[in-house]
């Protein structure tokens, strides 16, 4: 990290009054007026910033404040910038939103779920909570225990469903492999407006790791359940921002180990997305072989953590298993067969006249707008931005191997594909790389300390993707866990790129950022007081309650 | 005797259909690297499973109206095929030609405004998808069945007459990349998403009867065009042929991805008017 950009941000906190509160290896932690917020993320943003997420935190116990962390990533220089602001309750705090657009939904969740009091916002519907739940509960303050369950006013149920309606897609959709609503407006085959309504499953899974049902040893497991496909990610990086805030030096061996399993997921995640897409484009040969090519895969994945998927080997300091040498010569057999079969079987997936033609030109998302709302992984990857924690935030042992970051400009569909389709080729080069060069050692720390109050913020490359992890660390567990994944940076570009499109190539839009929802929502079950039942929300609701 | 064979004509579709759809998908699952349907029964009667399994299933009926067009869709789709069987009987008789154009265009339309109907926007689209596909080759096809069944044209003439009636009895057929009025994921369903039970068994029975008959008539014209007199023969040759073509359609949609709703039937378009023009103008040689 560069000691100039420090420095010159040192020199703008200052300027606006702000103060400089820690700076670490990878991260600055500074505070700033709130008057002066909007000055400094503009100014952040102009110096190549990407926002990466806000954080609405419940400090009253400790200042007596609600505070708002906004976490952006300088990725040239590898630098965090967390700056955080606070107001006393009901205290106004100002919005970023038309400095940084991107930053909507996050100050939305932070009004949603800790009640912060966010001008410009007023007047929005809202995103994470459903519009029944009781004025004056928020989920995530610290005086709300995590199994609160509030009393729903059911009258509001049975209001007027909105006489206009769109051609729906979703909750339940059959090509909606979880509970999503998207409302598309067309005219003839061309899509003109849209609309989202998301967070169906929320699980609580942040006020649940703060609670006192799970402690730091536990979470990681907990971590590994937010995602079906890339659970992994999101342990490795809830141990990450843990092990950064307490200071703890991983063994190099449990690094490697890591990141191997890492790649190995994604190298399966790309996999079951192109066997996704070749089904949706009515080529179900090529879901079936690409399915057929990622099972060594996931057999691999097995072979190395006991586990197919939810591999559970991350602990807080390092790993719960070891890679011997019978298990690394049978994964590079393995790879090495699997890097042939793709090789052979995508040279056919992307020479089909179809495939290209409904992947060329649609869904395009261009440049300025995904640098505008900060998109991530192979959406941004795909738009021309060379956006890639592994590179720009070198962490666990990617800074041992070599490796390129696909990067298209064209912002379509085709560029996705093809940006995935490289990963594959990569993450396989970088497994054999780890492999050869895997050192001796422990695989985990005999012993750890963590420290009340410390913050760190972590980020891991997941296959959609930035993930990223805020930590505020507590006693025997997080103050403050959020979560924020890769997902939920790139579903506010689909209205970009699904306007003025063909209907038909709607779906393979969506699908086209890889959405995982289970990873990003956040709206609570609704429990209906008089009957004693739970429900979701309904498709008349969510699109009631769209967010435009 | 005639009539024997007629019925027996009849009747071999009738249960030829599923069990055709069934070879087809288990040929479809070995290119696709799966198993498909277990066993040896299943491998020949998946679909008649499927079929009596849906009988069995609860029936949600959205308007008594689906229901009424869904099964006149299918008596008329029964219609045409006994028509064309008797056709392949008596091959000279011209009324009964026309009658089978008239049947087979009419149940063509028929499922289609079933679907354009329902006050259901998944329906709907995948309605006037169909109608897309449909108009582009229908014509053609109707007319260059009739020229190819009832006139007497050079072998040129004969073989792009043939090349025509194949695009469209595939394209007819709803095959992939063609099936854009209902297996686009958007659409879920498209035209039968409001069909159930009983119904959507129905439908399936009438789209499999509907493939048997264009692989028949596709039979029919490759015997034409090798210009095969024997009516007997025709007949015969014809019943044996129909698997053949049915399963070389699987295979060609087994290894295709759905074409795009705004490029597909342009694509489409262009070919089979070329094929068109290239018809006349052979046709116009051997006039002067």
């Amino acid at each position: 990290m560069s000691s100039g950009i420090i420095k010159e941000i040192e020199k703008k906190v200052l300027e606006l009054e702000g103060l400089i509160e820690s700076i670490t290896k990878t991260t600055i932690f500074t505070e700033i007026p709130k008057k002066n917020i909007k000055d400094f993320a503009k100014w952040l943003y102009e110096s190549g910033a990407f926002l990466k997420t806000c954080a609405g935190v419940d400090e009253r116990i400790i200042s007596s404040k609600l505070a708002l962390y906004y976490i952006f990533g300088l990725d040239e220089k590898g630098l965090d910038v967390v700056v955080k602001i606070s107001g006393f309750e009901r205290e106004a705090l100002p919005s970023i939103v038309d400095v940084i657009p991107g930053v909507e939904w996050c100050e939305l969740e932070a009004r949603d779920l800790v009640g912060l009091y966010i001008l410009g916002h007023e007047d929005k519907p809202r995103l994470v909570l459903p519009q029944d739940w009781p004025e004056d509960a928020y989920p995530l303050r610290k005086d709300v225990p995590h199994n609160y369950r509030p009393q729903i006013n059911v009258e509001k149920f049975s209001e007027e469903l909105p006489r206009e309606v769109g051609l729906p897609i979703g909750p339940y959709h059959p090509i909606l492999h979880e509970p999503e609503y998207f409302e598309l407006y067309v005219e003839g085959e061309r899509v003109v407006d849209v609309y989202y309504r998301g967070f169906h499953v929320h699980r609580g899974i942040e006020k649940l790791g703060e609670s006192q049902r799970f402690t730091y040893k536990t979470i990681p497991f907990l971590a590994e359940r937010i995602c079906g496909i890339c659970g992994f990610v999101h342990s490795s990086c809830y141990v990450l921002a843990v092990e950064k805030a307490a200071g703890i030096n991983v063994p190099e061996r449990a690094e490697f180990i890591r990141s191997i399993l890492l790649e190995i997921e994604r190298i399966h995640s790309h996999l079951l997305w192109l066997g996704v897409v070749a089904h949706i484009l009515g080529y179900d040969a090529g879901f079936m072989h690409m399915w057929r090519i990622r099972e060594p895969v996931m057999v691999l994945a097995e072979l190395l953590t006991g586990s197919r998927k939810t591999y559970g080997i991350n602990i807080i300091g390092g790993v719960r298993r070891d890679i011997d040498e019978v298990k690394k010569l049978k994964a590079l057999k393995v790879l090495r067969s699997v890097r042939e079969e793709f090789k052979r079987f995508i040279d056919v997936f992307i020479s089909i006249p179809e495939i290209v033609k409904r992947t060329t030109g649609t869904g395009i998302l261009p440049r300025d707008i995904a640098r505008a709302l900060s998109v991530v992984g192979p959406t941004a990857r795909g738009s021309g931005l060379k956006r890639d924690v592994r590179k720009d935030y070198p962490y666990f042992a990617y800074k041992y191997a070599s490796f390129k970051i696909p990067v298209y400009t064209e912002g379509d569909n085709l560029a996705r594909l093809l940006v995935r389709v490289d990963e594959v080729f990569e993450s396989i080069s970088i497994i054999e790389q780890l492999l050869d060069m895997l050192p001796k050692g422990p695989i985990a720390v005999e012993s750890y300390e963590i420290p009340r109050l410390k913050k760190a913020v972590a980020a891991v490359e997941a296959p959609r993707g930035e993930d990223v992890h805020f930590i505020i660390t507590g006693l025997d567990r997080p103050y403050r866990w959020k979560v924020r994944a890769p997902t939920y940076q790139n579903i506010p570009a689909l209205r970009v790129m699904l306007k003025d499109a063909p209907l038909a190539d709607a779906f393979l839009t969506i699908v086209s950022i890889d959405p995982c929802f289970s990873c990003t929502d956040r709206v609570l079950m609704v429990c209906d007081v008089k009957s004693n039942s739970k429900r979701f929300m309904s498709l008349f609701e969510g699109r009631k309650y769209a967010v435009k | 005797m005639e009539y024997i064979n007629i019925i027996l004509m009849t009747l071999i579709p009738l249960f030829s259909a599923p069990i055709y759809d069934s070879i087809e998908r288990k040929i479809k699952a070995a290119i696709q690297s799966r198993i498909g349907p277990i066993g040896f029964p299943r491998s020949f009667l998946q679909s008649w499973f499927d079929i009596i399994k849906l009988f069995n299933k609860e029936l949600v009926l959205t308007s008594y109206g689906v229901s009424l067009i869904t099964i006149l869709e299918l008596i008329l789709i029964l219609i045409t095929m006994i028509i064309l069987q008797i056709a392949l009987l008596t091959s000279q008789l011209y009324w009964i030609i026309s009658l089978l154009i008239t049947f087979l265009s009419t149940s063509t339309a028929f499922s289609l405004f079933r679907a354009i109907l329902l006050d259901n926007p998944f329906s709907s689209i995948g309605a006037f998808r169909g109608f897309y596909i449909t108009l582009t080759v229908e014509g053609f096809f109707l007319s260059s069945l009739i020229i190819m069944l009832l006139i007497d044209v050079s072998i040129i003439s004969r073989i792009l007459l043939f090349c025509v009636i194949a695009i469209s009895c595939y394209v007819v057929g709803s095959k992939v990349p063609f099936d854009i009025a209902e297996a686009e994921p958007e659409i879920a369903s498209g035209v039968y998403v409001e069909l159930s039970g009983p119904l959507l068994a129905i439908a399936l029975y009438s789209l499999q009867i509907k493939r048997y008959i264009l692989a028949q008539i596709l039979s029919y014209s490759l015997l034409k065009l090798i210009n095969t007199s024997n009516t007997s023969v025709t007949a015969l040759m014809t019943v044996l042929l129909t698997p053949i073509i049915w399963m070389i359609f699987g295979i060609v949609s087994a290894i295709f991805a759905r074409t795009r709703v705004d490029v597909g039937p342009s694509t489409l378009l262009k070919v089979v008017l070329i094929l068109m023009l290239l018809i006349i103008a052979t046709l116009t040689v051997k006039v002067v």
